[in-house]
């Protein structure tokens, strides 16, 4: 940057705004694509490549680039480089608020320093800001980057209402009072001196040199450094589990009621840190711990009211719906990971969670998850059917299915009652669903609902669905009904694959009444009047056959293809191929 | 000059704060609340004169706020001084500090003013409604006249003394590049004192603050604090490790956490730890003995034997730190490193076995202690051994590096230990006989 007091310096400024401004466009689109495609990171150097390889090319003309900011800018002199006034993931404004006012790129920067420094300006990292407490300029520091350097504009202070004169007053006092220690000649002080006022207008180079000794020496091996980033890394896994103990200690020995608020506290947030790692195991662990203190024989009685005080606390945190939501994201992100973790963390929520669960469950995209929390919801909602219940009306039918999945399980007395009402819900794969589970159950109440269905349900589907159910309930009552349906007007009217889907369960329901029924309709001979009719329903019949195999049925299909005399030629070939499909299936090829 | 026996410092300076007379509590903070209400009025008056006479009854309430406003950091300060140019404002030469929403506000008001020459206005003395109303109207589409310093022709301005736009733009730059220039050109070495003195006074307000029940400060100062420390060890590490020998007997808390951060700090370098790593470790040993800030003094220092009552509460020492640092009710990643480093830091590594002489001969680790913990036991042991306490003299350097190599080895990480000991040795405590010219450490 040069100084634009001389025309010379605003000509140079201006011109190198010039080149610049264009460079830094390309970091304006490069930044939207990290913004729309915020999922692919690892598309990111690509993104913001025509940028960096700009920005290399100027600093290889120019050397350097120092870049001032003000709250929505960067600038050269007076020149706009670059101009940021978004709301959202503002380039320039954070490094403003934080006392930022000059911005240095230096030639040489490499492309994963860029990347690095306008992702971290961007603010792609502010989840993990928050997460370790540190502002954007910690983050930059630690950074290291040895290209883009920054100067920082900010008076000292340790409070907001003070004044930085009083402040920088009180600190040149301490400054009189080191360097008047630092020119202290007493013995005493000898004894312990490292460094005195003369060292430090000394310049020391490469070698370590105080009071006329020269001293070399290796302290820490490389050996060493590597141990200890070992052990640095290994530490890292265990800090929540370290805290964990830390916080029980402080619990069981030196909590009273005017720390109590700041240590249960702890607990919550520690919570969100075992959460937001997935670390269930370590939450069932400290709710093993809660329980294990408060019960402690020697422990005082107001310890353990202030324990199990604290447990409430953490448990009651638990099922908060922000925290049930993130559990909800969690199992969003794959297949759960540790099922029994997140399974005993739900069911310690207890009743009062149902609605947050229900809530939770909605967002749930995997099945397995979604099976895993209904089968807590069952576990824990025996006395709140109800509560399920009146989400069978949902549009979504995932969460109907889940319900039903539910209900099911928790197995009321008025289950199929419940049920019932699914069978008129809009969406035709719920209806056919409940009507399977209704089916299956084999029950007299259940009958009813089936026979129901089959006589008056206005979708052809259902009942088709329905009539194959009927094999599933005693012969007695299902025979009787499929019979008086084929035999009924209403028959005739059906369709196609409604009459097959009815002989189909005539020839499953293997009662006395359907086999002779079917042995009836191939003992009738085409006549003059009604060869229509007996082919079609010998047609059905074989149908029928082919599409429940069994010996019985590919004997009688074997007989009605042989029997020529009986059967017109359409029916002997239908019943022929029908007998090779049988034959086929029964015998597995 | 001499010192006394219980080594305090020579001319020893009274660092208890002293109150400054006739400077008002929140001066700063007021500024700024008052400085950005007269923006956003003046903000407000500009756009409106757009469409209405400043006569006209909707003014009423904002110019009788400007005035106010104007006319109370007048009353403060001796002038109200305003200079803006883009989003950059300063009222009497502090630079405002805008939140985002107010930017585009901001600039619409710089733009009106550049449009009309206009860098800012200085007034020196309380200003009157009409004179706020004449120099609202410059900004009237119904004005044709040009701006001079005294306002425009027919409506001059008496104590208001506008300001030309390219005289305060260029002088808002000078500002801006003199602060960016100071701050560049800083002496390392001297800085490092300053750093260190600001550490102290941080230190001091935050015990005041715990001592009375307060809020506890904020800790992006000491972050800050324990950056500059970690980039002067880098650059000056003899003068900073030196440095460490300055303490003080009436505030040794503050002095104490202090040293051992900057102990912990150079230790850590030498053990290779990157830049994130120092900080953190450095943080964690500038608030290591927080705690002790709530013990009763009369424990703490007692000379003669603790009652069992008091023996209690000194066990719990571990504990205290911890305590203290949930005040702040932020449990992030780096405060749980601090405080589990504190805690790590009481804890002795192992326990000792004795030989019939009653040397120390075996130790049984008792628990895997982290690093940072680790680091910070010793730093902190070394640094206390070396100070005078009210209960016995100060250790030199040599024989507190020997009472923990030996009486107090199992106190320490062993492997630590021998790298510290490398560490303090190079630092030298005398001169070196004539003709012996170098000490080589392997």
């Amino acid at each position: 940057m040069v100084a634009e007091g001389t025309s010379a310096g605003v000509d140079k400024n201006k011109a190198l705004a010039d080149e610049a401004r264009p460079v830094f466009e390309r970091l304006r689109k490069g930044l939207k694509n990290v913004q729309l495609y915020r999922h692919n990171t690892e598309r990111y150097p690509e993104y913001l490549d025509p940028f960096v390889k700009g920005l290399q090319e100027l600093l290889a003309r120019h050397s350097m680039i120092s870049l001032k900011l003000d709250a929505v800018a960067y600038k050269l002199g007076q020149h706009v480089v670059f101009e940021d006034d978004g709301r959202e993931a503002n380039l320039i404004y954070p490094l403003w608020q934080a006392g930022i006012r000059l911005l240095i790129f230096k030639n040489g920067v490499t492309a994963d320093e860029i990347l690095r420094f306008f992702l971290l300006c961007f603010g792609a990292s502010e989840a993990e800001r928050k997460n370790r407490g540190e502002d954007i300029i910690t983050q930059l520091w630690k950074a290291e980057l040895e290209c883009i350097e920054y100067v920082v504009v900010e008076g000292f202070k340790v409070v907001a209402d003070e004044e930085l004169e009083d402040v920088e007053v009180e600190v040149e006092k301490v400054v009189a009072y080191l360097y008047r220690q630092l020119q202290s000649n007493s013995d005493d002080y000898l004894r312990f001196a490292r460094v005195n006022s003369e060292d430090l207008d000394m310049q020391l180079d490469g070698v370590d040199q105080m009071r006329g000794s020269v001293i070399q020496g290796v302290t820490a091996t490389p050996g060493d450094k590597a141990r200890i980033q070992q052990m640095l890394g290994r530490e890292e896994a265990r800090q929540l589990s370290k805290m964990v103990v830390v916080l029980f200690q402080l619990l069981e020995l030196d909590t009273t009621e005017e720390n109590f608020e700041d240590v249960a506290e702890a607990f919550v947030q520690l919570l969100d840190a075992l959460l937001l790692s997935e670390n269930f195991a370590a939450i069932q662990q400290i709710r093993e711990r809660f329980h294990h203190s408060g019960q402690k024989p020697n422990a005082k009685q107001a310890t353990r009211d202030l324990v199990q005080r604290c447990e409430l606390r953490f448990v009651g945190r638990m099922g908060e719906s922000q925290r049930v939501q993130a559990i909800g994201n969690t199992l969003n992100s794959g297949i759960a990971k540790d099922p029994d973790g997140v399974r005993n963390y739900l069911y310690a929520l207890g009743v009062d969670a149902i609605p947050s669960l229900i809530d939770m469950l909605e967002t749930l995209q995997l099945l397995p998850n979604r099976r895993l929390v209904c089968d807590v919801l069952a576990a824990i909602g025996g006395a709140y059917v109800e509560t399920f219940a009146q989400r069978l009306t949902h549009p979504s039918s995932n969460l109907v299915k889940d319900m039903i999945y539910v209900i099911d399980k928790v197995n009321p007395p008025n289950k199929f009652q419940i049920f019932a009402t699914v069978l008129e819900h809009p969406n035709a794969i719920l209806r056919l669903e409940t009507l399977a589970v209704i089916g299956r159950s084999g029950g007299d109440e259940c009958f009813d609902y089936i026979a129901r269905v089959i006589k008056q349900h206005p979708d052809a589907q259902m009942r088709s669905q329905a009539a194959r159910m009927l094999p599933n309930f005693p012969a007695d009552k299902g025979a009787g009904l499929l019979l008086g349906i084929i035999v009924s007007e209403a028959f005739e009217k059906a369709s196609d694959s409604e009459k097959k889907a009815l002989f189909a369960a005539v020839v499953m329901m293997h009662a006395p009444q359907t086999d002779q029924f079917l042995r009836d309709i191939f003992d009738q001979k085409s006549g003059m009047f009604a060869k229509k009719r007996v082919d079609d329903m010998k047609l059905l019949a074989i149908g029928g056959l082919e599409a429940a195999p069994s010996i019985p049925g590919l004997q009688m299909l074997a007989q009605v293809a042989q029997d020529l005399k009986r059967h017109n030629k359409d029916v002997c070939e239908a019943a022929r191929a029908a007998a090779i499909n049988v034959k086929a299936k029964l015998l597995g090829s | 000059m001499t010192s006394d026996k219980k080594g305090a410092a020579i001319g020893q300076v009274d660092l208890k704060k002293a109150q400054q007379p006739g400077v008002q509590r929140g001066r700063d903070t007021k500024l700024q609340q008052l400085g950005r209400q007269t923006i956003s009025t003046l903000y407000m008056l500009v756009r409106n004169v757009k469409m209405y006479d400043p006569d006209n009854d909707i003014f009423v309430q904002p110019f009788e706020n400007l005035r106010t406003a104007i006319n109370t950091i007048v009353a403060v300060d001796g002038l109200y001084q305003l200079q803006a140019c883009g989003t950059t404002v300063y009222v009497n030469n502090k630079q405002l500090q805008l939140d985002f929403a107010s930017l585009d506000n901001v600039r619409f008001l710089t733009e009106e003013f550049k449009a009309r020459d206009v860098g800012g206005f200085n007034v020196a003395r309380p200003v009157q409604l009409q004179e706020l109303k004449d120099f609202i109207w410059i900004f009237s589409p119904r004005n044709e006249a040009s701006v001079e310093e005294d306002g425009v022709q027919g409506k001059k301005l008496l104590n208001i003394k506008v300001g030309k736009f390219a005289k305060i733009r260029d002088q808002l730059d000078k500002m801006e590049d003199n602060a960016i220039e100071s701050e560049r050109k800083v002496d390392r070495k001297k800085y490092a004192l300053t750093v260190y003195a600001r550490t102290i006074y941080y230190m001091r307000k935050f015990i005041e603050r715990l001592q009375s029940g307060g809020q506890l400060p904020s800790m992006s100062p000491a972050q800050r604090l324990v950056q500059d420390f970690v980039d002067i060890a880098a650059e000056q590490r003899s003068h900073f490790l030196g440095m460490t020998t300055t303490r003080s007997v009436d505030e040794y808390l503050l002095f104490h956490s202090v040293n051992t951060m900057k102990i912990a700090i150079v230790f850590g370098q030498e053990l290779g730890l990157s830049r994130a790593q120092m900080h953190e470790l450095g943080m964690a040993a500038l608030f290591h003995d927080i705690g002790m800030a709530e013990i009763d003094p009369g424990i703490l220092n007692k000379r003669r034997q603790l009652t069992k009552e008091e023996r209690r509460r000194i066990d719990l020492f571990p504990l205290h730190t911890v305590k203290t640092l949930l005040k702040g009710r932020s449990l992030d990643m780096g405060m749980t490193k601090r405080i589990i480093a504190s805690y790590e830091a009481k804890v002795d590594y192992s326990v000792p076995m004795k030989d019939k002489d009653g040397n120390v001969k075996l130790m049984l680790p008792k628990v895997e202690l982290g690093v940072y913990g680790s680091v910070i036991n010793i730093a902190a042991t070394y640094d206390a051994l070396t100070s005078a306490r009210p209960f016995r003299e100060s250790y030199g350097p040599e024989v507190a590096l020997t009472l923990m190599i030996s009486d107090m080895q199992y106190k320490f990480d062993p492997f630590l230990l021998r790298v510290f000991m490398k560490v303090m040795a190079i630092q030298p405590v005398k001169v070196l006989p004539p003709g012996q010219q170098v000490i080589s450490f392997g």
